[in-house]
């Protein structure tokens, strides 16, 4: 049987299962996917196939290792020969690295937002005390960002070193990694700075929570679909390696 | 079930499933669907459909299953497998055999109750 479509995700948990099988008998192995193959289309016959048909059928499948595991009858699955560089762990630890380098970010950056409002006191001949609020005045600069960059240094560099390493990667997206960390140091001191120049310090507030903004969603969501990119790529890697 | 009984579970079907596939098949050709929907019904013989497949590829190569292709209504056409003379045989020859192991296991359960 040769359905006319495949589903991508029929498609991904195929070529899972056969880089799984690639240790046992080839008419064997072929025989599995393709049997594995007919079984999902029989189920989706009559259905609508949105994506929540397919994942359903594949979840009545179970996980490719399982299958595998029966075809290998109690042997051990063959491991990956997937490079160092191409394996999961790298994403994950960039993940992990990033996240606390934007928190780590976040808090040096945020406690060094702060308008400071002078008063004079003026004393009159009588002895009377008179209070005159002055001018709030917005006390930080794009600079502060510095220090923000500094504390994350540590775990920049490694970043920096891991992604320029990992082939799950394309260099526009290198650079969006790297860049990372010091933008969101930047962004969050030179907005509110920014917010100041343009408005006066009443545009600090606004800008401060603008940029919160940008860095939580925007760099945050930036991580978020890069990290899985690079690991549905390693899967790729691993079932065909 | 609870945690844990599946892996007791995956112990047990090794070497008896096979045969369970041969006696669903005896007087009827069956899909892979149909066969594994059978067998997944309690989740006690298998727990996913898709390690029907390895099974009964080891069956075939063993000369004990044989697949022809019949047309469906539903969609495609469908690979059916079928019992071989082998197949029928090598069930025929389960059976006393499955039924003694059975007693002696129930038998040393019934005796270790007993004995509490």
């Amino acid at each position: 049987m040769s359905p006319q479509t495949t589903h991508p995700l029929v498609a991904r948990y195929l070529a899972e299962l056969d880089g799984l099988l690639r240790d046992i008998e080839p008419v064997e192995r072929a025989e599995v996917v393709t049997g594995v193959h007919e079984h999902v289309e029989s189920a989706l016959d009559g259905t609508a196939r949105t994506e929540a048909d397919v994942r359903a059928a594949l979840a009545e499948v179970g996980p490719a290792t399982a299958v595998a595991e029966e075809a290998y009858a109690g042997r051990p699955l063959p491991a990956s020969t997937a490079p160092m560089t191409l394996r999961a762990w790298v994403p994950s630890t960039v993940a992990t690295l990033q996240t606390l380098g934007l928190l780590l970010v976040l808090l040096v950056s945020l406690t060094r937002v702060a308008i400071t409002s002078s008063s004079t006191v003026t004393e009159s001949s009588g002895g009377r005390r008179t209070v005159s609020e002055g001018a709030s005045v917005y006390v930080g600069s794009a600079w502060d960002a510095i220090p923000a960059v500094m504390v994350t240094l540590p775990f920049w560099m490694v970043v920096c070193v891991l992604v320029a390493i990992c082939g799950l990667w394309r260099p526009a997206e290198k650079a969006a990694l790297v860049l990372l960390l010091p933008a969101s140091a930047f962004a969050l001191s030179g907005l509110p700075a920014l917010g100041d120049a343009v408005v006066g310090v009443d545009g600090v507030t606004p800008a401060a929570y603008a940029a919160l903004a940008l860095v939580v969603l925007g760099g945050g969501g930036a991580l978020v679909v890069l990290v899985r990119r690079a690991l549905r790529r390693s899967r790729g890697v691993a079932a065909r390696s | 079930m609870v945690p844990g009984d599946d892996s007791k579970l995956s112990h047990l079907r090794r070497g008896a499933l096979e045969y369970c596939v041969l006696a669903l098949l005896v007087g009827r050709a069956r899909y892979g669907l149909d066969i594994a929907r059978e067998l997944t019904r309690d989740g006690v013989l298998m727990s996913s459909e898709g390690t029907l497949y390895p099974l009964l590829a080891r069956l075939r190569k063993a000369g004990l299953v044989e697949t022809s292709w019949q047309e469906s209504r539903e969609g495609p056409p469908r690979r059916y497998y079928a019992l071989t003379a082998a197949g029928a045989v090598a069930l025929q020859e389960f059976r006393p055999a499955w039924r003694g192991f059975r007693d002696a296991v129930d038998a040393a359960l019934v005796t270790s109750e007993e004995t509490r």
